[in-house]
Parts: structure tokens; sequence; C-alpha cells
């Protein structure tokens, strides 16, 4: 019983907040807008990034951040606030039109370039929408199990439930999937013009391969001020943690 | 032992004063300086022992210095001995080097210095005589006389330079190679040249030794190449290429196994490097310094508007192509994007580095009509000529299908249709201003999505339960009776209701009531049920007796009533109603 108490209260509590740092994030961008439009890149990035540090996630915010950023002369930042953006709006064709461009005008080409099939298929669904279609595969199972027992043919019964049964595990393993990539997976961008990784965590170690500003890449370790990224090609080596950002 | 300088001192004094008290004995603290030989050829070792000796333990005794610059020194080595007689306890420390001369020469070796006990201890010096190695296979003038030969004669690393004298940016090409006629064991290299001044091209670097035969100064010889190094100058003036060491064990008793590692260098060699000449010197020039060339490759030539031409350019030459810029390629009427570019190198027949650059450009046609990829050139410092030079492609011609240029007249209009031109790309604008901003949070991260799942398997038990109790109705009479025989008392009762205002049929609808009511309970037929079967099927089921008269007494005012309606009042029979709808209550109550 204390359970729905206690989120009732939480909501409340916090409920007041959240709107008081929607209003503010709103304020902020609208000034942002007002200052790019008028062609001061450098503080219309400051009002976005204030904003984006309220705490409010919006796809919107995030483009209009990327567009500052790299007007005001940063690539790698830029492709940072594209990614969060696409990872809020997966369809946008603005946030995925300007990822093209700045792919293109970047100096490291990238293998998966726009990703392909199989790649964009994945990307193409929001989590949400993932998650409504499991919730409605596993209601239209209930559904039809209850009409199989008022007299539904056999056969019939049988189809739907296998289609919603299929539903099920697909937009169940999908989801899973994918919010297991965004929750583990750590992607990061160069940020940096260029940086030197070596084969080790040390300015000693040998150098392996440099990466130029706006190279997507993997974390996978972090060692100190150091982390283990890798590139789309395989190429993993050692980079200071401060040239890249994480997604 | 202890650490602490103080009570080592005091230690060391009481040690003194007993000394002192026994008589004439042994110094209290020592240090010297030994060599094992005076003079050496440049490759053999010169042992250098620093010994420490004192008669208290010496752990805390400092490490010695000693200025070895001249030397290649490998350690030191050291060992620390304890040794009793008759006087006490002595304690030696030795530290042990071994040193190779850079340079032949006289050279001092010493003082080292040792601070012990707040004093700073000296040792005496050395002087060492490192001889000259003399040209290779040639005999010696040495201590030994005329015709001996040195090691060094027999072994040694031939450092070879293709030119003395370069233009900056010039290929140098340096070989490094190990020249014997010895067994000999473990070679390694142990200094290596930095190559200060030069841009460095690695061409062959020995993992173990692969020697052939050749004739040197008349004397057959096994010479092993050891590196191979294409070098750039990066600057004029005079530069020096540093010399090549190598460790190696020469065997000196094949039974034993026994040998003397000997470390043996090649000369210093000397480039003079010319800076490039002003005079001539193209507009575009960017260093690049060699003989080379370009070549240009496109591919379809003939293609629709649209779709793309790939431009294979390479650069081939001996010189580093790396200091070669991208040719400038601009041609009007196509979108170029950045090219991908590789990189080859090789080494040509006569060993020197060459490397081959290829770039690839994808070029997309924006109209239609004859177009032309213009030449490309690459301008570069010839040295062999002494001039700069210039190699170009030809230029290209593509016929581009399905735009381009058109004309419509008609009607004294003179209307012309073009293609839209291109004249830049950017990126998309900023999204407008909104009403709200912030997405909600993810459906997976609100509580009632997850609860509402919990309602979609509840409901399907309800509807299970639902679906069995509607067979059972449907299957068993007397559960269907019992479930309905409540609703139906309530309907009769309400008929009786009606019925006591003029008493017509009330004693009757009563009765019908309460019987049928106890029949459905029972399951049996309500026209065979008496008052007295209706007590019997009460008791049965175990009513309470207070219960079972009040109904029997219903039932048999009921039966009064209706063979003889006049008897009874209105109120009579709102009394007899109420009676009977509390009796039914508290029926209802103990039997479903």
């Amino acid at each position: 019983m204390r359970g729905p108490w206690l989120v009732a209260v939480l909501w409340l509590a916090l409920a007041p907040g959240q709107a008081s740092a929607q209003s503010a994030a709103l304020g902020l961008y609208s000034e942002g807008n007002d200052l790019y439009r008028g062609g001061d890149f450098a503080a219309a990035r400051t009002r976005y990034l204030a904003a984006a540090a309220t705490g409010v996630r919006d796809a919107r915010l995030f483009y209009n951040l990327g567009n500052a950023c790299f007007k005001d002369g940063r690539l790698g930042e830029a492709v940072v606030w594209y990614e969060r953006a696409r990872r809020l709006a997966p369809r946008d064709e603005d946030v995925l039109a300007n990822l093209r461009f700045l792919r293109r005008i970047k100096r490291d080409r990238e293998e998966d370039g726009d990703g392909g099939f199989l790649y964009r298929l994945y990307q193409w669904p929001t989590l949400n929408e993932l998650f409504a279609a499991f919730s409605l595969s596993l209601a239209g199972l209930c559904a039809v199990a209850g009409w199989r027992l008022v007299g539904a043919p056999r056969a019939a019964a049988a189809v739907a439930l296998g289609l919603c049964l299929g539903g099920i595990l697909g937009s169940g393993a999908f989801a899973g999937t994918r919010l297991y990539q965004e929750v583990t997976l750590s992607e990061a961008v160069v940020t940096a013009a260029d940086g030197q990784a070596r084969s080790g965590p040390d300015p000693g170690q040998t150098p392996v391969f440099v990466v130029h500003e706006g190279t997507k890449v993997t974390v996978e370790r972090r060692e100190g001020e150091w982390v283990l990224v890798r590139l789309a090609n395989g190429l993993g080596g050692w980079l200071p943690g401060e040239l890249v950002t994480v997604i | 032992m202890t650490g602490n300088p103080a009570s080592a001192r005091l230690r060391r004094s009481l040690a003194a004063l007993l000394l002192l008290a026994a008589g004439p004995g042994r110094a209290e603290l020592e240090f010297t300086l030994e060599v094992d030989r005076g003079s050496v050829t440049a490759s053999q070792p010169i042992q250098l022992t620093l010994r420490i000796s004192d008669v208290s333990p010496l752990s805390d005794i400092a490490s010695p210095t000693i200025d070895l610059r001249e030397f290649i020194a490998h350690g030191p080595s050291v060992m620390n001995m304890e040794s009793h007689d008759r006087k006490g306890a002595l304690y030696t420390r030795e530290l042990q080097y071994t040193l190779y001369a850079r340079n032949p020469g006289r050279f001092v070796l010493g003082p080292a210095r040792l601070r012990a006990a707040g004093e700073v201890l000296t040792t005496d010096q050395v002087e060492v005589h490192v001889r000259g190695k003399a040209p290779a296979g040639r005999t010696r003038e040495a201590g030994g006389g005329a015709g001996e030969r040195e090691l060094e004669d027999d072994i040694f690393v031939r450092a070879e330079a293709d030119r003395d004298t370069a233009y900056v940016g010039e290929q140098v090409n340096v070989r490094f190679d190990l020249c014997y006629r010895y067994r000999l064991r473990g070679p390694r290299l142990s200094e290596v040249p930095e190559y200060t001044g030069f841009w460095v091209k690695e061409l062959h670097s020995a993992s173990r030794l692969d020697p052939h035969r050749e004739v040197i100064d008349g004397l057959p010889f096994q010479v092993a190449p050891l590196r191979h190094v294409a070098l750039f100058p990066t600057a004029s003036g005079h530069q020096v290429i540093e010399p090549l060491g190598l460790t190696c064990s020469l065997l000196e008793d094949p039974i034993f196994g026994r040998g003397r590692t000997l470390m043996f260098r090649s000369e210093p060699l000397s480039i003079v490097v010319r800076p490039l000449p002003e005079r001539g010197r193209p507009r575009g020039f960017a260093g690049a310094v060699g003989e080379f060339d370009i070549s240009a490759e496109a591919s379809p030539r003939e293609l629709r508007a649209g779709d793309p031409v790939t431009l294979k350019v390479s650069i081939t030459g001996t010189g580093n192509v790396q200091s070669i810029p991208e040719p400038v390629l601009d041609p009007p009427g196509f979108e170029i994007y950045e090219p991908k570019v590789k990189v080859e190198e090789g080494r040509s027949a006569d060993g020197r580095y060459m490397a081959a650059r290829h770039l690839e450009y994808i070029l997309i046609p924006e109209g239609g009509g004859r177009l032309e990829i213009p030449a490309l050139s690459v301008t570069y410092f010839d040295p062999a000529v002494h001039r700069y030079r210039t190699a170009s492609t030809a230029p290209i011609a593509i016929r581009s299908r399905g735009g381009g240029a058109g004309t419509e007249a008609g009607g004294g209009y003179d209307l012309t249709r073009r293609e839209i031109e291109r004249l830049g790309s950017d990126i998309r604008h900023i999204k407008p201003d909104v009403d709200r901003i912030g997405a909600a949070p993810a459906l997976y991260q609100r509580l009632w999505y997850w609860l509402a799942h919990a309602v979609l398997p509840l409901g399907y038990v309800a509807l299970v339960a639902w679906h069995r109790h509607r067979r059972r109705l449907e299957k068993d009479t007397g559960y269907a009776r019992r479930r309905r025989s409540g609703g139906a008392l309530s309907g009769r009762l309400r008929e009786a209701r009606r019925r006591a205002a003029d008493g017509d049929g009330f004693h009757a609808a009563l009765q019908e009531a309460v019987v049928a009511f106890i029949a459905d309970q029972a399951d049996l037929p309500a026209p065979g049920l008496t008052p007295d079967r209706c007590r019997t099927e009460l008791e049965d089921r175990g009513l309470g007796t207070d219960l079972v008269d009040r109904v029997a007494a219903v039932l048999e005012r009921c039966e009064f009533g209706r063979y003889s309606p006049a008897a009874s009042d209105r109120a009579a029979r709102e009394e007899l109603l109420a009676e009977a709808e509390g009796v039914a209550a508290l029926l209802r109550k103990a039997l479903t």
C-alpha cells in the first residue's frame, strides 16, 4: 500500500520542479533561436547549452544546439548533439540530413556512412514505439485467447495467436536490444581537432592511429584519464579522455 | 641493519676507536676505482670496478657517481660481500660497469665520488687508451708491430651512404652491414642512430643475420645487411648520421662454449645538405624533391546527369610523395566529394624508396552536355637535373546526358529553361520556436505502463471465470435455479406487495414466492412442495428451529388466508408481508 502513495508524493514533490525547468528551458531555447537568427552563433550555443543543462531532453533543442555548434566551428560537438537528437527522433529528416552533411565534410571517412539499409531499419522505430508494439501484441494475445474461449474458429485463432506471439517476441527482443545498447554501449565522438590513439593508456606508448574531429567511436574501457576506443572498422586504441565526448 | 646515519656514524666511530685500541689495523672506509685493462680496441669492453670497503655494514651508503659520458656504459652490476678474519668483519660492495668507447683516443676515468657520513670520498683517476680502427681489411701499425691485424679489421659495422651531398628533401640511402670473418653469437643492436635532421623511411631491418660472401680488400668476408634506410634531409647544412652499434659474443673456446662480448660501431657519416635553389621556383611548389609522375583516369566517360564519375589520380615517384599536396581539382559543372587516399610504398629496382599515392574522387555532373576535367599537375624539384619540373595529365572529356541548356520558342516569347545552378551546400536551418519543450519520459520508465500489463492477464482470468459460469448455468439446472432464486423471490414479493392493497390473490402470491424460493434452493418441483415438506427440507439443510418455525407460520397464515380472504384486513396483510420479507431475507442469507 505504501508504493502508490510514495509515487504520488514524489510526483507531487517533483512536478513543480520539472515544470519550472521546462519553463526556463523554453525561454532559453527561444533566446537561442533569436541569437542564431541574428548570426551570433556562439551566444546561441551558450543559451541552448543552458537549456540542455536544465535536464530537459528534446530533439529540437539538441538539433538546434548541433546547428549552433557547427556554425561556431565546433564540428565534433555538433555531431554529439545531432546524435543525441537522433536518439530521440530517429526519423527526423533535418537531423539525418545534417549528420550526412557533417559526415561529408569531416576529415575521417567512416565506413558505416549512412549505415546501410539494415542499420537504418534498426534505427527507424523509437523505443516508445517498440514498447507500444510489445504492449499491443500482449493485449492482442489476451484478446485472441478470450475470443477462442467464446468459440472462435480454431484455425483463425491459431493464426491470430501466432501473429501475436511473434509480435511479442519480435518487439520484445527488438526493444530489449535497443534499450541494452542505449544503456550499456557507450558511443562517443572525437571533439578535439585530432587525437593520436596509442597502444596503451600512457603518452609513451606506441601511436597506432590518428582520429580527427567528428569521428564516432565506441568507448570500451576507461583507465584513469584515458579511454579505450574502437572505430567502426575494428581498430582500437587509447585516447586521452578529454578528446572525446560521450553521446 | 638500521638506516639511521647518526647511529651509523656512531658505530663507525666506535669501530675506529676499537681498531685504534687494538693497534695498527685496516682503514675504516675505503673507496677505490679499478679497470681490467689500460689499452683496448674500440670493440673491446673495459671492466670498471668501484669498490667500497668498511668495517661497518654498508646498508646506508649512497651510490657513488662517476662521469662516463665518453663511453657506452652497461651496468652497474652490484655485488655485496662480507668477510671475517682475526681483525674483525670487513664489508665490501663492488659496482661493475662494462664500458665501450664511443671514439678512439685517450680517456681519463674518474675520479668517482662517494658521499658517506657527511664527507665526500674520491678515488684516483685511471687513464685508458682506446685504439682506433684502421680501414677495413688493412693491417695496422700497432703495438704488436707491422702486419698485425686487430680484431676490428675482421669484424666491423660498415655504414655507407649513396651520396655525401644532397638537396633538402632529396633521398639519401644509407645501408649498415655487419662484415665479419669469425663465428658470432647473439648479435643484437645496442645503439641505433636517431637520424636527427632527416625524415626517415626504413626499407629493411634485419631480424637475424643473413650473410652473403664478399671480398673486401682481397679477403673473404661474410657481409650481413643490418639496416637500410631512406633519409630525406629536412634542413640544409652539415648533417651527421650517428653510428649504429651492435653487440655480439665471439666464441673463443668452442669446446666449453666460452666467449667474450664485444661491441662494434659504425663510423659516423657526414652529409652536406644544400638548400633548394630559389631561382626558377614555381608557384605552388610544396617541397617535393625527386622524380615524380602523375596519371588520371575517369570512368565512365558517358553518363546521365546526376550519375557519379570515378576519377582515379595516381602520383608515383622516387621521393616523399607525402610532401606533395592533393592536386587542385575544381572542374566547373561537377559536384566533388572528398577523395579516398591510399599510399603504396615499395623499392625500385636499384633499392631506392619509391611510393605511389592514389586518390579516388567521386564527381557528379550537375547538368548535361560536354564537360571537362582539366589537366592536373604536380610540381617538384628534380635533383638529377638541378631544376624544377612539372608533370601533368591530359584533360578528360565527360559527356553527360539528360540535362543541359535547352530553349523553347513559341508564340513570340523567348523562354529559356535551364538547369538549376547549385551554388553551395550547408546544414539545414534550426527548428522554430515552440510552445512546449521537453520530451515525456519513455514508456518503459513509467509505472502505469507496467501496471497496465498486469491488467491484461487479470482480465483474461475474469473472462475465463465468466465463461465457466455461463457453461454451468447451461448444464447444471440446480446451480441455475439457485443462482436465479434470489431474483425470482424479489420479483414475486413485489407482486405480492402490489396485491396487498386489495387482497386479491395476495396470499397465493406470497405463498408461491416463499415456496418457489425453497424449491429453487432445494432443486425440487414447486407444485408438490407442501408446508410440511418445506419444513423437512429446511431442517435437512440445518436451518435453526426459530427460522423454520417462522417460515412454517408464514406458510400456514398464507394457506389460511387463501381460503378465508375476508378474515384478514389490509393491516394484517401488510404485517404478513413484512414478516414474509423478513423471513425471505433470512432464508436468502442462510441458503445462498
